[in-house]
């Protein structure tokens, strides 16, 4: 029993790695949003697509994402498309000519990563399945410390403060 | 290593609570149990505003008379005032929202209360961290335990992986879920970046 906890522990800390990760550093970034950098950068493109297109949906599956927005210019078709991870792509399409300016919004490390923290659509599922790993380490966790006779009382101490202090601020201030 | 196992270990049984509340939010706010508030509930209080107060300190009593010591410091932004000209407050904190209308010439409050669920409470919780003051000491605390946790989560991280390059780098299934964790995650993100 001790030895299948211990390798499952393992095995799930392991493939969460990089999850966890990238869920505690963007929430160190949440909490202090001054000490990352988040840089952004802006690209321009210019295509000649094919002219008379008068649908922003069907111009826009072009590119991977949510077309999350469509501006009514006369003569043209003007929308963003965004990915889940927030790099945005405006783009402005003649009906007339078929030239299209895409302007691609990329953004940097740490802002992906709290894009991530938060992101709905497959990064939710992704959400979903950190949490029930996150629990799963934990009573794992309980139960590795718990089998080891030497950490007993120091630990036994430590979690009862914890838990105390954290469980009775939680109720406490849910009570009012 | 013995340094490091311990640093693992006990920062884990530490914040334990704040990992499982960071679990069940993960679960609660995505598709299974989407956070809300309930339905508002509106009843009235005698409340007599003593001359010469500014609304500041209007909102300060009125805070205090409702035990809102969680919506301290009364915020800017929770001073209005309603379309009759009647000073409106809007307290907001992590159980819910209280919008209070004072009724001055009636001697009365009006107090509109919508109640945070379970999740949505929860939620904020896990949000709040030491960048955060609150007037309230319980908050307080709560967001620099949160804080601590958060650290302790990097350090478990770290100390965690140490461990497993110092003892189990050469377990066949330890590589395995390392190496299935890293192509799932490059695959997620390159797929919706």
């Amino acid at each position: 029993m001790y030895q299948k906890l211990r390798n499952i522990h393992l095995s799930i800390a392991l493939f969460l790695l990089l999850f966890l990760v990238a869920y505690a550093v963007s929430a160190v970034d949440f909490a202090h949003r001054k000490w990352l950098p988040h840089p952004h950068w802006i690209s321009v493109q210019t295509l000649k697509l094919e002219p008379g297109i008068t649908d922003a949906r069907a111009l826009a599956r072009q590119w991977r994402g949510e077309l999350a927005s469509v501006e009514n210019v006369p003569g043209h078709l003007q929308f963003r498309v965004t990915t889940s991870l927030g790099r945005s792509r405006d783009v402005t399409y003649s009906i007339a000519t078929g030239v299209t300016t895409i302007q691609t919004s990329t953004i940097g490390l740490f802002t992906t990563l709290a894009w991530m923290h938060i992101s709905q659509g497959i990064w939710a599922f992704v959400a979903i399945l950190f949490s029930l790993g996150l629990l799963t380490l934990g009573v794992t966790g309980i139960y590795l410390w718990f089998r080891n006779h030497n950490e007993r009382w120091i630990g036994g101490v430590l979690l009862l403060a914890g838990a105390g202090i954290a469980a009775g601020l939680i109720v406490s201030m849910r009570l009012g | 290593m013995w340094l490091i196992r311990k640093i693992h270990t006990y920062a884990g049984l530490l914040t334990f609570v704040n990992l499982a509340v960071y679990g069940i939010v993960g679960l609660s706010a995505t598709y299974l149990l989407r956070p809300h508030a309930l339905s508002p509930v509106v009843n009235y209080q005698t409340f007599k505003v003593e001359p010469n107060l500014t609304d500041r300190q209007v909102a300060e009593r009125v805070c205090s008379k409702l035990n809102l010591s969680l919506a301290t410091p009364v915020n800017s932004f929770a001073i209005q005032h309603d379309a009759a000209n009647n000073l409106f407050l809007d307290f907001r904190h992590a159980n819910g929202r209280h919008q209070v209308t004072v009724l001055e010439k009636e001697g009365r409050i009006r107090i509109e209360v919508t109640r945070n669920t379970l999740w949505l409470y929860l939620y904020i919780l896990h949000e709040t961290t030491a960048a955060f003051h609150s007037g309230d000491w319980r908050m307080q605390l709560w967001a620099d335990y949160n804080e601590f946790a958060m650290w302790s989560l990097l350090a478990m991280i770290a100390s965690g992986f140490a461990m497993f390059l110092a003892s189990r780098a050469r377990s066949r299934l330890a590589q395995v879920s390392l190496a299935a964790g890293c192509c799932a995650f490059a695959a997620l993100y390159f797929w919706t970046r």
